[in-house]
Parts: C-alpha cells; sequence; structure tokens
C-alpha cells in the first residue's frame, strides 16, 4: 500500500483512467439511431399540432362568457400542471390501457398533446389578454361578433406575440418527449438505452443522443425565429 | 334619432351616471363636455353597448340598445365609433382596416368593399396610403384613418370618444376639419370633446355633464354665451382661455 | 455591473477549488476492501422487483435473497451496509462511475459484462423461463410463441433482454424499465409472454394466476454473481472466499430454503401490480 497504489485506483469522485473511448459503436448503430430519431421527430410533430390545437381550444373556452368552459378549462390546465408528465404517460398507457385499448404510439402522442395543450392553453390566454382591449372594443363597434372579434383582430395578433414562448414549449415537448421510452416505444431514447445496455459504451452514447436532440430543439428554435421576423415586418 | 331616459350606471360601488336624459335628433351636431370622470365616455359608450347600464333605456333609431345581443349588434351597424386612442388594427394595412367591416360583417364582396374603402380614403385626404401599415402613420393620419374605417359601414350616428385629445397639437386640425365635413353632409354625431373652438363653431346642442349628472343642455351658441348653471360657468371660466 | 463579475468570479473560483481539493481527498481515499472498512460502510447496487432476489415489503423495506447475502458480507467486513436502488441496466453505469461498490442484484455473469466489471464466483444458478398470457395456450418452448403477431416483454439490459433478442426472429421484443412494467405489460394482453428467470417467473405467476401460466423448465443457464468495478482484485477474492464459506455453511441453506422453497414472507411483500 505505497503511493503508486494512489495513481492505480481511480479516485472516488470519477475521474475513470480505464475507460477508453470509442465512438465507433455510433457508426454501427447508425441505422438504429436513425430510425430512433425518425421516431421522436414524428412523435413531437404530431403532439405539437394536437397540442397547439388543444391549446387554441382551451385558451378560447378560459377566456369565454360560459362559466362552465372557464370550468372545465381550469380543471385541465392545473390538473396537467400539477402532475409530472411520467405519470401522465403511465396513468395513460397503464392505467387507462386497463380498460381501452391503446397502442404506446397512440397514448404517447395522447399524453404529450394533453400535457403540451395545457401549458399552450395558458401561453395563449394570457397572449389573448395582452391585447389592448380597445381592439376588440374597435371590432364590437364595427358591428363583429365576439368570434370575428376573435378570430380576425386578438388571435392574429395574439399569435405573433406569443411565438417566443410558444416556441419555448415546442422544444420543451421534444425534449420531454424522451419519456416515451419508458412505455417501450422506439424513440431516440429508447433506441440509445437499448444500445448501452448492449454495448456499455454510456457516455459516447449518451453524448451522441444528447447532440440530437440539441440539433432537433435548435432547428426548431431557429425556424421559429425567422417566423418572428417575416411577420415583424409589418410592425 | 338617439333617446336616452334616465341612464343609470355604476362601477362597483360608484356610480357613474345617476339618471341622465338627453335627445339627438337625425343631422344634429351633439357635443358632451365635462370634467374627466364625469361620467361623459361612460355615457357615449352606452349608446353602443361598450358599456351596460343598470337603470334607464337608451334607444337608436328605434332600436332599444340594451335589449338582447340581436339588438345590440343592430345597432352597432347604425353607429360607427371614433376612439381617443384610435385601435386601427396594427396587423392589417390601412386599405384592410376599412374594408374589414364590410367584408365580414355586412358581406360585401371583396372588390366592392375595397372600392368603398379607397373613396373613403380619398375623402379623410390619405389617398396614397392604402398599403401602409397603421404604424407607420402620424397619429392624426390614423385617426382619419379610424373615422374613415367607421364610416364604411355607412353608420346613421357617429360617436366620437376624445378624437383629439391624444393627438400632437399641430396634428388637431387635419382630424377636426375631417369632422367638421362630415357635420356640414349632415351626419348625426355625437361628441364627446374638450375641443372648445370645434364646439362653438360646429356643435348644434351642447351638453354639460358633472359626476354623473347632466348639468346643463343648451342650443351651442346660448351655452357658450350665456351658461346658466353655476357650475358650468365654472367650468368653462377654467377651460377658455 | 462589476460587482456582478466580483460574485461571479469568487463563485467559479470557489467552485474550481472544491473541485480540485476534493478530487486530491478522494485521490486519498482507496478503493477495495480497505477502502471500502476505512469508509465504515458497503454500498451495495440493486435493481428491486427481481423476486425473490430483491423486493420491497410492506414495510417498505428491500428484502430477498440477495439482501441477505450483501447483509452478510457487510457483518463479515465489519461495516454498514447500504442499499441503492436502481433500473437494472443503470447498475453497470452506476459501477463504472464508481458510485456504487458492488451489484448483488441477480445479474448473469457474461463475457459482455466481463469487459466492463469483474465478477465474483457463482453464487445462484438460475435459468430463463417463460411467463404466458392465458390467451395463448399450450406454450412449451419459446419457438412456440416466435410469431410476427406477438410480442414478448422483458427488462431492458438484463440477460432476459439479451437471450429474447436473439432467439425472438418473427415476435417483437418489447423492452421495459424493470420487470414490474414487463409484467404490467403482460398482465394488460398487450405481450404474449415475459421472458425472465424461473423464480421471478414462479412468484410473479403466483401472484397473477388467472391471466397467466408460467413455463418454468429453464432454456438458459444462469450464473449469478456479485459484480465489482474493475480493478479491485482484492475485492474480487475476498467475496471468492466468503463465498466459499457462505454456501458450505448453513445460512446459505436456510436462506434459500427460506426465500425459495418455504415462502413465509409471501404475505409480508405486496404483490406487484
Amino acid at each position: 500500500m505505497g503511493v503508486g497504489d494512489a495513481f492505480r485506483r481511480p479516485p472516488a469522485f470519477g475521474v475513470n483512467a480505464m475507460y477508453k473511448l470509442d465512438f465507433a459503436v455510433l457508426a454501427d448503430y447508425w441505422p438504429a439511431l436513425l430510425a430512433g430519431l425518425e421516431m421522436t421527430v414524428k412523435v413531437s410533430v404530431l403532439s405539437i399540432c394536437l397540442g397547439t390545437l388543444m391549446g387554441v381550444a382551451g385558451a378560447l373556452a378560459k377566456t369565454s362568457r360560459f362559466r362552465a368552459l372557464r370550468a372545465l378549462a381550469f380543471t385541465y390546465v392545473e390538473w396537467i400542471r400539477n402532475t409530472p408528465l411520467l405519470i401522465q404517460i403511465l396513468f395513460i398507457y397503464f392505467g387507462l390501457g386497463v380498460f381501452f385499448s391503446l397502442s404506446p404510439l397512440v397514448a404517447s402522442v395522447f399524453a404529450l398533446s394533453f400535457f403540451s395543450g395545457a401549458y399552450i392553453t395558458e401561453i395563449i390566454r394570457a397572449g389573448i389578454q395582452s391585447i389592448h382591449r380597445g381592439q376588440r372594443e374597435a371590432a364590437f363597434s364595427l358591428g363583429m361578433t365576439d368570434g370575428q372579434a376573435m378570430f380576425l383582430v386578438v388571435l392574429p395578433q395574439a399569435i405573433r406575440r406569443i411565438l417566443p414562448p410558444l416556441a419555448g414549449q415546442f422544444i420543451t415537448l421534444i425534449k420531454d418527449s424522451s419519456l416515451i421510452s419508458v412505455i417501450a416505444v422506439s424513440d431516440l431514447t429508447y433506441v440509445a438505452k437499448n444500445i448501452v445496455t448492449t454495448t456499455f459504451r454510456a457516455f459516447e452514447v449518451w453524448l451522441a443522443i444528447a447532440v440530437f436532440y440539441f440539433v432537433l430543439s435548435f432547428a426548431l428554435s431557429w425556424s421559429v425565429r425567422s417566423l418572428e421576423h417575416r411577420l415583424a415586418q409589418s410592425d | 334619432m338617439i333617446e336616452i331616459q334616465d341612464v343609470r350606471k355604476r362601477f362597483g360601488r360608484h356610480e357613474v351616471l345617476k339618471g341622465v336624459s338627453l335627445s339627438v335628433a337625425k343631422g344634429e351636431v351633439f357635443v358632451i363636455l365635462g370634467p374627466s370622470g364625469s361620467g361623459k365616455s361612460t355615457l357615449l359608450r352606452s349608446i353602443n353597448g361598450l358599456e351596460t347600464i343598470e337603470g334607464g333605456s337608451i334607444v337608436v333609431d328605434g332600436v332599444r340598445v340594451h335589449d338582447s345581443r340581436e339588438t345590440l349588434h343592430q345597432v352597432r351597424q347604425l353607429t360607427g365609433m371614433v376612439f381617443q386612442q384610435f385601435n386601427l388594427f396594427p396587423h392589417r394595412t390601412v386599405l384592410q382596416n376599412i374594408a374589414m367591416a364590410p367584408i365580414h360583417v355586412q358581406k360585401k364582396p371583396r372588390a366592392e368593399a375595397e372600392e368603398i374603402a379607397r373613396t373613403l380614403l380619398g375623402k379623410v385626404g390619405l389617398p396614397d396610403k392604402a398599403n401602409a401599415y397603421p404604424s407607420r402613420l402620424s397619429g392624426g393620419q390614423q385617426q382619419r384613418v379610424a373615422i374613415a374605417r367607421a364610416l364604411a359601414m355607412s353608420p346613421k350616428v357617429m360617436l366620437f370618444d376624445e378624437p383629439t385629445s391624444a393627438l400632437d397639437p399641430e396634428l388637431i386640425k387635419e382630424v377636426l376639419d375631417v369632422m367638421k365635413d362630415l357635420a356640414k353632409e349632415g351626419m348625426t354625431m355625437i361628441v364627446v370633446t374638450h375641443e372648445i373652438g370645434f364646439a362653438k363653431e360646429v356643435a348644434d346642442t351642447v351638453v354639460f355633464i358633472d359626476d354623473g349628472i347632466k348639468i346643463e343642455e343648451a342650443a351651442a351658441d346660448r351655452f357658450f354665451t350665456t351658461p346658466t348653471h353655476e357650475r358650468t360657468q365654472l367650468f368653462l371660466s377654467k377651460i377658455l382661455l | 455591473m462589476s460587482w456582478i463579475r466580483k460574485v461571479t468570479a469568487a463563485c467559479l473560483m470557489a467552485f474550481v477549488v472544491t473541485v480540485v481539493l476534493g478530487g486530491f481527498a478522494a485521490q486519498a481515499q482507496d478503493k477495495g476492501v480497505e477502502g471500502i472498512k476505512k469508509r465504515g460502510k458497503l454500498v451495495v447496487g440493486t435493481a428491486s422487483g427481481y423476486y425473490p432476489f430483491e423486493m420491497v415489503d410492506k414495510k417498505n423495506e428491500l428484502v430477498g435473497f440477495d439482501v441477505d447475502v450483501a447483509k452478510a458480507i457487510a457483518k463479515e467486513m465489519g461495516v454498514q451496509v447500504e442499499f441503492q436502488n436502481y433500473a437494472f441496466s443503470g447498475l453497470v453505469p452506476a459501477l463504472q462511475a464508481n458510485k456504487i461498490d458492488v451489484v448483488i442484484a441477480g445479474m448473469t455473469i457474461t463475457d459482455k459484462r466481463k469487459e466492463v466489471v469483474d465478477f465474483s464466483d457463482t453464487y445462484f444458478v438460475s435459468g430463463q423461463a417463460l411467463l404466458v398470457h392465458k390467451s395463448v395456450p399450450n406454450v412449451k418452448k419459446p419457438e412456440d410463441l416466435d410469431k410476427k403477431e406477438y410480442t414478448i416483454a422483458v427488462s431492458m439490459g438484463t440477460t432476459a433482454d439479451q437471450t429474447a433478442t436473439r432467439i425472438f426472429k418473427n415476435a417483437t421484443v418489447k423492452k421495459f424499465e424493470g420487470s414490474a412494467l414487463a409484467g404490467l405489460e403482460l398482465i394488460s394482453g398487450k405481450a404474449q409472454a415475459v421472458v425472465h428467470e424461473t423464480p421471478w417467473v414462479a412468484i410473479y405467476n403466483r401472484m397473477n394466476p388467472q391471466v397467466t401460466y408460467p413455463v418454468l423448465e429453464p432454456f438458459t443457464t444462469e450464473n449469478l454473481g456479485i459484480a465489482v468495478p474493475k480493478g479491485n482484485p482484492d475485492l474480487v477474492a475476498w467475496l471468492n472466499t466468503f463465498l466459499k464459506k457462505y454456501k458450505d455453511g448453513g445460512d446459505y441453506k436456510k436462506a434459500y430454503a427460506y426465500w425459495f422453497v418455504d415462502m413465509p414472507w409471501w404475505d409480508a411483500v405486496p404483490p406487484k401490480k
């Protein structure tokens, strides 16, 4: 037991000199990784679209004249925001799965759409309420109905204002979609876990996966930013 | 044309209108004066139902404003309103702003609506601004567009809620000129304003409202030369130079 | 503005100093038996849910055959035992990152695993078996399930996972984090069978007899061992000596009878739904 031993044994907080990097494992599993990426993109896009629809419906319900609609939307939003997404996914797939037969893919899209729908509801609602009251009054004074005032005057302006937080929510969705791997949907994270448990190349694989998600999120935020610029030309 | 009977309105516990009655005849230019907080804007906004009322009634061209959603909708097509803050739609061009209501509310075809819009733009003196966005216009120009937008619906009554109060002084005249032309053409107008010069020149009737009560109502020339009520005299002494 | 910069710089400095000092302190720490004895505790990584090796009883305590082995090892070393529960697939990475001292989790000794960790001698021999949904009757061997419309559920990263992936060419193999979720997939009828080791299959079937039936004849041989980070030959040697003593002694027979044969613990462990 001499000083020399300290160099042979790795220090406890984690620098492991015996782990040799081997990025070739990524090349071996490239097709599987691409398939996982495709699944993640598919699920994310579907959930973003459905979630946005739910968000618009929710925001309209929350700002509507009818108390029943407002209460319904409130319950929906609070329920989703105060439970973890993982629990929601497990509940929909395994819990509700006791009554209806849901495929993991359908359950995932449902769960992710419901989830993002609640947050998008709040974003759009805040956007609607940030539009100056005078806009609605001008619309009404011209004889427009509630619906016309909302869809012709208020919503178009609100959408432009909420593009940054909306983009943020979309990016969150892409990242949160990794949770569907627990119900064995073959998304990027599931494929990665599979590779890691087979090859034990935790560092290389997870680094690559992080890069994949980064590229996806960045691409999305970049396109939203250019959309913002295009719409800003009317300002 | 417009009958306002004993209208009462409260915001929370504060009673803003305490039983105001007046009537406006067709073609009349009716000016409402009063200090801030007097309820004059609230009164104006009750006419096209932007404010609800707790008591009394308002009838426009035979339609009771606050009866139902249908009557409200009807009245809003009979009246046009011009706001202190212009309230143009920033996401649409000037032309689209003016044509929007005729297209969606009156269901006119786009070409016809745009024709009307261009004519009105010419009338308010802005024929070359059709494709500009509101943010590119000065305050006075925006307000003139707002007037054109309200006129596009061919209203029978035009309501003006302090139309020049938010304008820089040098831009006020161009808006008042448009309003004067409108009055000359025989439009029924109800104007809440601080522009005494305009009132003296164009108004048929002037009413002074303070603290939710109609203090004095008189034909314009008599109002300004011999106001009878003490509060009216006090008010006029403060604002007339 | 400059005070923000100063605070940030101070924080960064503190962070760097802590990390470097921590590194030096850690370098002074030893691994192996000496290190464990010095720290006074044995950190055992396990994956609760593999009946009856490690599971959670109604008092929320970890119990099972592996738990008894771990406790005996700690007692012999004269240290406390601390259990850290991971998803099975996270155990080897945790060992590689030196977060735990050993893994005792019904882990099979495989060549692939031996590339990255070391194993003690075998302390238990088991084999893969099948738990089948009653909607698919008369299954006698895995080949009976190898049809395109069937789904086989497994726990990700286990030898069951690797075996199933290897032998099922037509059926779909779905991998879940932990045998509990795989079992759930089976109970709900979405999977037609689960591949797992015989003790687990027997017990899980006993918990859910209405929908499943077991095919207990093992079709592989699984040598279970204790996993240890590479570079600890003294720990491996110590464990092997201990295991020999343990297996020859009466404790092993007692534990085996308790956990696998008589099963008096049955009512104290809530069934996994």
